[in-house]
């Protein structure tokens, strides 16, 4: 097997003196799905941003293609090929939706921006028929393809995703899910960090329960989701 | 017509000042105090470079500018990066920032002492010249152009390069900035070396336009200034123009028609009718994000 | 030697009285830079009232001098204040700085004032004097920080909209901590005129303003004494350079400056911040006896929120549409739904925090409507926790709790002033009330610990027992569970339901929805704003649009039997539990007895 694509280790996260996260670790292996799940406060979103440069972990080693990046800020990750689509979606209301996507290629060359937003119209065509229109318009599910779209621009090796079906309609989620999914088929690995982990669960490779700022269970998804403690714990109604 | 143009001539130089202040405010959320001090600073250290070197006025604005830019590059390393992620980084920011000034104006002072100091006397030509019916001297057209300019340049870098992109979005959603890969750290050092070095320029062209520069002369505009955002909304740019041509004219007609004593009065009762009747000011949009 | 010095020790004690006009607005939260201003003001108009000789033969002038300047200070820092003070931040520094600058400017040009020559005044003020004011000022604040008033101005300045929560008119507190500081302020500013025997108004100007703020920084709020450390360092700061010899003109405002900075950089809590705080100075009472007796609590079962048509739209969206809702004491109402179903607007319309766009009704008999305020609601005995939790960070979890006791507490300043024992014992029972809710929720042996430095869970029980402090009737919670485990939600579960059973009215909004199930008296479920299922657990649990809300008609037909199946497991042990508790719900035992889901 070859070496996973991203690894962390004994990743500890504080904020101020609570510890978010206690001692989490995890491996990606290259083109697969893996899922965090886990209730509100468990952690995730901060496993997630320690990952991409937005947080300096209190302890920790994180891997990515080999390269020790614990200590990289966002804007080196984003150019090496590290794209989060964070919690919330944070698109910019107030620029339009081609604005937005010329964001995600702040890296890039203006023809690779070019070439990647004519793709990125073709998969979303949504998105391509509301481009003159400011994104704070879009409704819920829109703004979450603009945001994946918005990170797919940057041509990412590995997609980290931060609750993608949050506030959104049960429908809407089956479209989200079935996007990633087409991305992952495109030979990019995702990290997908869910609160409904049935779903999450449904769609991936590996998961790893995380509870209280550590990973309490972790398998291959099939696994977790038949186990008893895991339904019990997290899937209930949601 | 004459006061009229005495006004834009004055008020241009305020705007110039204010839109330093307002570009930080308006894209990082931070007020600057120091910014006087850079006022200051490029105000005698202009006057050291002709009085030195000798060296014409369309030569001096680029090494001003210059000279500004790398000191508010120290400004931002030194007085607010290391404040953020702070939950009190706006109010400590306003004291680092008082502290850094009040650093460069002993300096200064060191350097040239208390007294004040003028131009040499013949360093730039003083041909007057008639437009409209009014005099006036050559000189303040050319501060009347280099600012105007020096600020439409701006506005077209923060609206339509990259770099003005990139300052938009951290204005809008500095996390959103992170998360897209930009260099946000960069991107501030750029905004506040922009800022001081309209600033330092704004110094310059005040002393050209009234020839004599002391320590004092960044505090007593400084204020000024900051009524001139207030007015024209906090982060505007177009409203820091505005805002700093009227001041400049009800000035110029107050000092003309209440009298001298009373000339500074103009610009705070301005800021209080402002705060009172339109609070976001003339420009500004009502911000969600709390100060 | 004494001699020598007594310029600069008057000099200290003076400039500390001008911090501590700063300190009592910075310690509210507010960036007021006025009190230079107002001293002027204080200052100039008490030259025209200080009479020459004693009045009435024994009144010394000096005593009618500080009177009367107090009095002036607090009266200009009133009008002031009307219209700066919904002004915050950099908005309210700027507009006080251009109001120091337009006293000056105004009192310049002014005959009696005698403009920029200045005014002679008779020396009347020596460093006893001075000395003594400064203590008395000192003494003011010193009870000023362990009374309520002190506790308010802290929790506004820590979250404002928290404060609210608990019944603090926060408008009306800010403009008393700038009345205060005007009459501090008023007080320095006579006395410097006496002293200095000679004032002019460009004395009181930007750079003072500026100085005093500073001085008040580097001194620090966190502890009553800051100012006075601010103004000894910054005062004798000159001294030791001019006796070291580093005297040119330029390096004293150098290191002045570099100091500055590194204290604001560095020291964050100013120099006050270097004392190390006795950490156990509030010891828990657990004497029941010191405990008041409260109001009880309306009858089990009364209508404590009757509220029809509520809804809240922006632009076009409508975030909740046209909710009946009603709450009764003793009962546990959960509303769920899943995320963005507008389950925390609605909360917070009935805690009136968003003015509803629609609706009419009462809570607690105050009725609610777009003006009704919050601190109303709260005062009406209306408690709440947020969804991001909202509590005083820097404060202990003691004091946290003990504000959150703001509307059964009394006010202690005035007979905390004079050691009054009714203060001490009105304290010392806003203690024991304190003390029993921290130890109820599990929190009694970490008292002292700051709110920020708790763990995740501890912090949200921590924002329970600052809401229990209050002795609410309605207790709203949002999603008080989230991040528990199963044990922490177990219990927060039996919490919750004696908090019921002994007559509180709980609306919990949560997304653990095994937890609602066994917690809840009703549930109303919640989905794009509108109610799509109201009624009993069991009920709930069995209908087939609130599975569809969570999971999503499109799955496939496998989801959809695991849902039920999972449903109906639920439903089992749910109803087992319940039969344990002889709840006396009926539970189907049937375990087919879920429906399918209904396709689309």
């Amino acid at each position: 097997m070859s070496d996973p694509i991203l690894k962390v280790e004994g990743l500890q996260v504080n904020y101020g003196r609570v510890e978010a996260v206690r001692n989490v670790s995890f491996e990606v292996p290259e083109g697969a799905l893996v899922t965090l799940v886990g209730a509100n406060g468990a952690g995730k979103t901060s496993v997630l941003n320690a990952v991409s440069g937005l947080l300096r972990p209190r302890q920790g080693v994180i891997t990515f293609e080999g390269n020790d990046i614990t200590k990289w800020p966002a804007h080196r990750l984003v150019k090496a090929g590290l794209v989060q689509v964070p919690e919330g979606r944070e698109i910019l209301g107030t620029l339009t939706v081609a604005e937005n996507l010329s964001l995600g290629g702040w890296h890039r060359s203006n023809s690779t921006l070019h070439a990647k937003v004519a793709e990125v119209y073709e998969r979303f065509p949504v998105l391509f028929e509301r481009r003159k229109l400011h994104a704070g318009a879009l409704s819920g599910g829109e703004q979450q393809m603009l945001s994946i779209a918005r990170a797919l621009i940057a041509d990412p090796k590995v997609l980290l995703l931060d609750e993608p079906s949050m506030g959104l309609a049960p429908k809407i989620v089956d479209e989200v899910f079935a996007v990633i999914e087409e991305i992952r088929l495109t030979g990019t690995t995702v990290v997908l960090v869910e609160q409904n982990a049935r779903r999450a669960l449904a769609a991936a490779d590996y998961g790893y329960v995380l509870e209280t700022g550590e990973v309490s269970h972790s398998g291959p998804a099939h696994e977790l989701l038949a186990d008893e403690k895991v339904i019990e714990a997290y899937l209930g109604l949601d | 017509m004459q006061l009229f143009l005495d006004g834009i001539f004055l008020g241009s130089i305020y705007a110039l000042f204010a839109i330093g202040f307002t570009l930080v405010f308006g894209i990082l959320d931070r007020l600057n105090l120091a910014h006087a001090a850079v006022f200051t600073a490029g105000a005698l250290v202009g006057i050291e470079i002709v009085t030195r070197f000798g060296v014409p006025i369309w030569l001096l604005i680029p090494i001003v500018l210059v000279f500004g830019a790398v000191l508010g590059i120290l400004i931002e390393r030194i007085a607010f990066r290391p404040l953020a992620g702070r939950h009190d980084a706006h109010f400590a920011g306003l004291i680092s920032s008082i502290a850094f000034g009040a650093i460069l104006l002993s300096l200064l002072q060191a350097l040239y002492g208390a007294d004040t100091r003028r131009f040499p006397a013949d360093a730039f030509p003083s041909t007057r010249v008639e437009i409209f019916g009014a005099t006036v001297s050559l000189l303040q057209v050319i501060i009347l152009i280099i600012s105007v300019s020096l600020m439409v340049v701006l506005t077209w870098l923060v609206a339509k390069s990259k770099l003005g992109r990139g300052m938009r979005t951290i204005a809008e959603n500095p996390h959103a900035a992170s998360v897209l890969g930009l260099n946000v750290g960069r991107i501030s050092s750029t905004t506040f070396a922009l800022s001081s070095a309209l600033g330092a320029v704004a110094g310059v062209l005040f002393t050209l336009n009234v020839n004599a520069a002391s320590l004092g002369i960044g505090n007593a505009v400084e204020l000024k200034a900051l009524a001139v955002i207030v007015v024209g909304g906090m982060g505007s740019l177009p409203g820091a123009l505005v805002g700093g041509l009227i001041l400049g004219v009800t000035e110029v007609l107050a000092v003309n028609y209440i009298g001298s004593s009373w000339r500074d009065m103009v610009a705070f009762g301005l800021l209080f009718l402002i705060l009172i009747l339109r609070p976001q000011g003339l420009f500004g949009a009502r911000k969600t994000r709390e100060v | 030697m004494l001699a020598e010095y007594s310029s600069l020790i008057t000099l200290i004690a003076l400039t500390a009285i001008l911090a501590y006009s700063f300190y009592a607005v910075l310690i509210a939260g507010q960036l007021s830079l006025a009190q230079v201003g107002l001293a002027s003001l204080a200052a100039f108009t008490s030259a025209l009232v200080v009479p020459a000789e004693p009045l009435f033969g024994f009144i010394p002038p000096l005593v009618i001098g500080i009177v009367f300047g107090m009095f002036v200070g607090a009266i200009a820092a009133f009008i002031l204040g009307l219209p700066v003070i919904r002004l915050r931040g950099v908005f309210l520094a700027i507009a006080t700085l251009a109001f120091g600058e337009m006293v000056r400017i105004f009192l310049i040009n002014q005959s009696w004032t005698n403009g920029a020559q200045g005014l002679s005044f008779s020396k009347l003020v020596g460093p006893w004097i001075a000395w003594i004011a400064l203590a008395g000022v000192a003494y003011w604040f010193w009870r000023l920080s362990g009374s309520r008033l002190g506790r308010a101005f802290a929790a506004i300045r820590e979250d404002e909209l928290a404060a609210t929560t608990m019944g603090i008119d926060v408008p009306r507190y800010r403009m008393v901590s700038f009345v205060i500081a005007g009459a501090v302020a008023g007080l320095y500013g006579v006395l410097l005129a006496h002293f200095s025997r000679f004032a002019d108004p460009n004395e009181f100007s930007f750079t003072a303003a500026v100085d005093g703020l500073v001085t008040a920084v580097v001194g620090g709020v966190t502890l009553f004494i800051g100012p006075i450390l601010g103004s000894a360092f910054l005062s004798v700061l000159p001294e030791v350079q001019r006796v070291i010899g580093v005297d040119a003109g330029w390096i004293r405002p150098t290191i002045s400056g570099v100091l500055l900075l590194v204290v604001i950089l560095f020291l964050p809590g100013g120099l006050s911040g270097l004392i190390p705080l006795r950490k156990s100075t509030k010891r828990l009472i657990v004497d029941p006896s010191i405990r008041p007796s409260l109001p009880s609590l309306p009858a089990a079962g009364s209508e404590l929120v009757n509220l029809s048509g509520l809804g809240k739209s922006y632009g076009g969206v409508h975030a909740v549409q046209s909710v009946d809702l009603t709450v009764n004491a003793g009962e546990v109402l959960g509303l769920i739904g899943p995320n963005g179903a507008g389950k925390t607007t609605l909360v917070n319309m009935v805690t009136a925090l968003t003015p509803p766009s629609t609706g009419t009704g009462t809570v607690l008999g105050v009725p609610l409507s777009a003006t009704t305020k919050a601190h109303r609601l709260a005062q009406a005995g209306v408690a709440r926790t947020f969804q991001q939790i909202k509590l005083f960070n820097r404060l202990s979890a003691l004091e946290n709790v003990l504000v959150g006791g703001y509307r059964v507490t009394k006010d202690t300043l005035l007979r905390r002033l004079f050691f009054l024992p009714s203060a001490r014992r009105a304290e010392r029972e806003a203690m024991a009330m304190a003390s029993a809710q921290l130890i109820r929720v599990g929190l009694g042996d970490k008292a002292a610990n700051a709110a920020g430095d708790l763990s995740y869970g501890d912090q949200r029980r921590l924002e329970i027992a600052r809401a229990l402090a209050s002795h609410p009737s309605l207790l709203v919670l949002d999603e008080p569970a989230a991040g528990m485990n199963h044990v922490e939600a177990e219990s927060l579960s039996e919490l919750i339901r004696s908090l019921a059973a002994d007559g509180i009215a709980v609306l919990v909004i949560e997304h653990n929805v095994r937890m609602m199930l066994a917690t809840c008296d009703r549930i109303m479920v919640l989905n794009f704003g509108e109610i799509i299922a109201f009624g009993k657990p069991g009920d709930i649990a069995r209908d087939p649009r609130v599975l569809e809300a969570y999971l999503g008609s499109s799955g496939s037909d496998e989801d959809a039997d695991a849902a039920s199946a999972l449903a109906s497991e639920n439903l089992a042990q749910v109803s087992a539990d319940r039969d344990d508790a002889q709840r006396g719900l009926h539970a189907d035992p049937d375990p087919d007895g879920v429906t399918n889901p209904e396709a689309n």
